[in-house]
């Protein structure tokens, strides 16, 4: 009994200690997370009632800031999660790295923290929770729609300026089932259509018998579903269909199929790892044919058991490719990421660095850290960052507008081969 | 014809690695009496440690599998050490849960050290094919089928033959008569641990050439194992091996003609339908154990 006590004592102490604690550790938030919840509401009055933007300095000069600019990045790093990757925190640190070293931002430090974002939306929620406690100018995060989608009205509540790293019709001003969130911004192009663009290019290229290969899930349904619809109006038909597992490491009974169909081309909406057996068995089955892979293909290429024919074969389809893009800015960074973190950077890393930068840019051009002048700002930005030589945002406060097929080299290399512009 | 062969190698190919997915159940069944769920996280940390030795270390391939191999060894005694032989005695679905626990530990830790990117480890086998009446199969896959056949040799030749094998055969039939008969229970688990966690390293290392893998590598290896495992006959090593064919061929060659969205489910199926016919499995014998 007695020791039951001791114990009820030493534990309100520790809860009472953790929520008066000033916490910077992104990986333990189990100390914090009764805290974050049971927390006062994030005040939103000043940001999220009130209409009047006020004018901003959009000429682009640096402006002296009262206070310095914090940027908090809501994204899981490598080992934080079943399907945590480290390009987005390691592309939005360089960014910090550098903008800190060339001065900050309006003259001051630029702060910034990241905060580990599980997929799982309940645990995603509470960090988000966590990044408000932290009184950020600008949040960029949730790389998944899975994240972003059932935290739209949480973000939308805070008032706080917010770049998305997924992309969803739900995100965008005036989508379907939007928040219409007008601080929440979208970095990532519009992928509704990209199914369509996969079969336009096979088509341009000569394809008339089109096979699908769909992977287990909504992603790889819907994909298809939409290259189906899209197919009698191109003039093409689809000579084969066929479903394969998430982690399927043998594919022969799909390429049996689809090899005695006669497609001209392969379009695939498959996550990375089959994706890359199945380009590999069809080498190996003699069916010598364009697959078009999205974006798994790039990173079932970077992984190195996709070479050869196989790889020359594949296509993919990635928001910008910073390795190949001879712009001054997407050349520098490539270079920059590869030299600090020992790998190449994709768009995910990109798109992460920009995010930063964009913030920067926004504050500086409206001369505050205030969520509605900083969003005010932002809306009006037009930027040349690594992913897109050409940021603004439109109607839907969507940043970035294209994506960009490539194919790739025997060693992998890629080359981009055409730029698609949405809307 | 090209069809079915490439579909039945493919089968053939499939059943071997889940033999050796099985047999890794088996042997801690036998020894102890405890299936280890852990056994699918195993063949992913042995293909991870394959890619380690490979890219880390620099060691030529070959040799980079026989590190992966020896260390999955280790891994798999430390495991005894700490999964098991501080719940020895106690319920053997304690036991059992705290394998799968063990498993998600794995996993996190790899995915710690080496993230969830994909990997890829290199065979010396990469991009060969054998091509037989039209039909394509890789080197890989055939190597696969063969290296799995010595090792289930092999495992007969030393249950059969050994000092070591007989003793693990008599703890299986009867552990308390044979702990009285003087068979040291303690070291043939941690024997049969080590082996296990070899057999999960040879599996990764044969599988993880076969294409880009992930921390999900193993789980439905395992899955597989243990369905041929209960669908062969726990008991029995030939019973054991003759279901993992049948979960192989199963799933490949009768789901690359018939209702093909569905072929995984294809080996559960079978499991379910013979074990509610015959509840010990094709080749077990009545309720005695046996290897």
């Amino acid at each position: 009994m007695k020791a039951a006590r001791r114990a009820v004592v030493v534990g309100a102490f520790a809860f009472v200690a953790a929520a008066c604690g000033d916490d910077d550790d992104t990986t333990e938030a189990d100390a914090t997370t009764t805290v974050a919840e049971t927390a006062a509401p994030v005040d939103t009055t000043a940001a999220g009632t009130d209409t009047t933007v006020p004018a901003v300095d959009t000429t682009g000069t640096a402006t002296e800031l009262t206070e310095p600019a914090k940027v908090v990045m809501l994204v899981e790093a490598k080992g934080e999660g079943p399907s945590a990757v480290p390009y987005f925190a390691d592309g939005a640190q360089l960014a910090v790295d550098e903008i800190n070293a060339a001065g900050g931002v309006g003259g001051l430090e630029l702060e910034y923290e990241r905060i580990s974002a599980p997929t799982d939306p309940a645990a995603a929620k509470t960090a988000l929770q966590k990044a408000y406690d932290a009184s950020p100018t600008g949040i960029v995060g949730f790389p998944s729609s899975g994240q972003a989608v059932p935290l739209a009205a949480d973000v939308k509540a805070a008032g706080v300026p917010f770049i998305y790293l997924a992309t969803a019709p739900q995100l965008l001003v005036g989508g379907t089932d939007s928040v219409n969130d007008e601080n929440a911004f979208v970095i990532r192009p519009p992928n509704s259509s990209l199914a369509q663009e996969e079969l336009q290019y096979m088509v341009d290229e000569g394809a008339t018998k089109v096979a699908l290969l769909c992977v287990d899930s909504p992603f790889g349904e819907t994909g298809c579903n939409a290259v189906e619809e899209a197919a009698d109006s191109l003039g093409v038909e689809i000579v084969a269909r066929e479903k394969n597992g998430p982690t399927d490491t043998d594919l022969t009974a799909q390429v049996q199929a689809i090899a005695s169909a006669g497609p001209d081309a392969v379009i695939a909406f498959d996550f990375p790892n089959p994706l890359g057996v199945f380009a590999t068995q069809m080498i190996d089955n003699g069916v010598d044919v364009p697959i078009m892979g999205g974006a798994s293909a790039a990173l079932a290429i970077a992984a190195g058991g996709v070479t050869g024919p196989a790889a020359t074969n594949l296509l993919g389809i990635d928001d910008c490719v910073p390795v190949v893009d001879p712009r001054p800015v997407a050349a520098d960074f490539a270079e920059a990421f590869e030299t600090e973190f020992g790998y190449k950077a994709g768009y995910g890393a990109a798109e992460a660095y920009d995010g930063i930068y964009l913030f920067k840019a926004a504050i500086e051009a409206a001369g505050s850290t205030e969520p509605a002048a900083v969003s005010a700002a932002m809306k009006e930005l037009t930027f040349e960052g690594v992913c897109d030589p050409d940021y603004q945002a439109d109607a839907g406060n969507g940043l970035h507008d294209r994506s960009y097929i490539e194919t790739f080299a025997e060693d992998g290399t890629p080359t981009v081969v055409k730029e698609i512009t949405f809307g | 014809m090209a069809t079915f062969l490439n579909l039945f190698a493919s089968g053939i190919a499939t059943g071997a690695i889940v033999t050796l997915a099985a047999l890794g159940f088996l042997i801690t069944y036998k020894a102890t009496g405890v299936v280890s769920f852990a056994q699918g996280d195993m063949i992913t940390l042995g293909a991870y440690l394959g890619v380690w030795a490979a890219k880390d270390l620099d060691a030529p391939i070959l040799l980079a599998y026989a590190v992966a191999i020896v260390a999955m060894f280790g891994v798999g005694v430390v495991m005894e050490r700490i999964v098991y032989a501080p719940l020895r005695g106690r319920s053997v679905h304690v036991i059992v849960i705290t394998t799968l626990g063990a498993a998600i530990v794995i996993r996190a830790l790899i995915n710690l050290w080496r993230g969830a990117d994909p990997q890829y480890l290199d065979s010396p086998l990469r991009g060969k094919v054998l091509r037989v009446g039209g039909a394509v199969i890789t080197y890989q896959r055939v190597a696969i089928v063969i290296v799995t056949a010595i090792v289930v040799i092999a495992l007969i030749w030393a249950f059969d033959r050994t000092q070591t094998g007989r003793q693990v055969r008599a703890l299986a039939a009867d552990r308390d008569t044979a702990r009285l008969y003087g068979v040291r229970a303690a070291r043939l688990s941690l024997m049969a641990f080590g082996l296990s966690g070899a057999l999960a390293g040879l599996a990764g290392v044969l599988l993880g050439p076969v294409g880009n893998f992930d921390l999900t590598l193993g789980f439905s290896v395992m899955l597989g194992g243990f369905a041929a495992a209960v669908l062969g006959g726990f008991g029995s090593l030939g019973g054991v091996v003759a279901g993992a064919m049948l979960i192989g061929l199963a799933e490949q060659l009768v789901g690359g003609y018939w209702l093909r969205d569905y072929k995984d489910a294809y080996p559960y199926v079978l499991m379910i339908l013979v074990i509610a016919l015959r509840p010990t499995g094709l080749f077990a014998k009545g309720g005695h154990a046996r290897l």
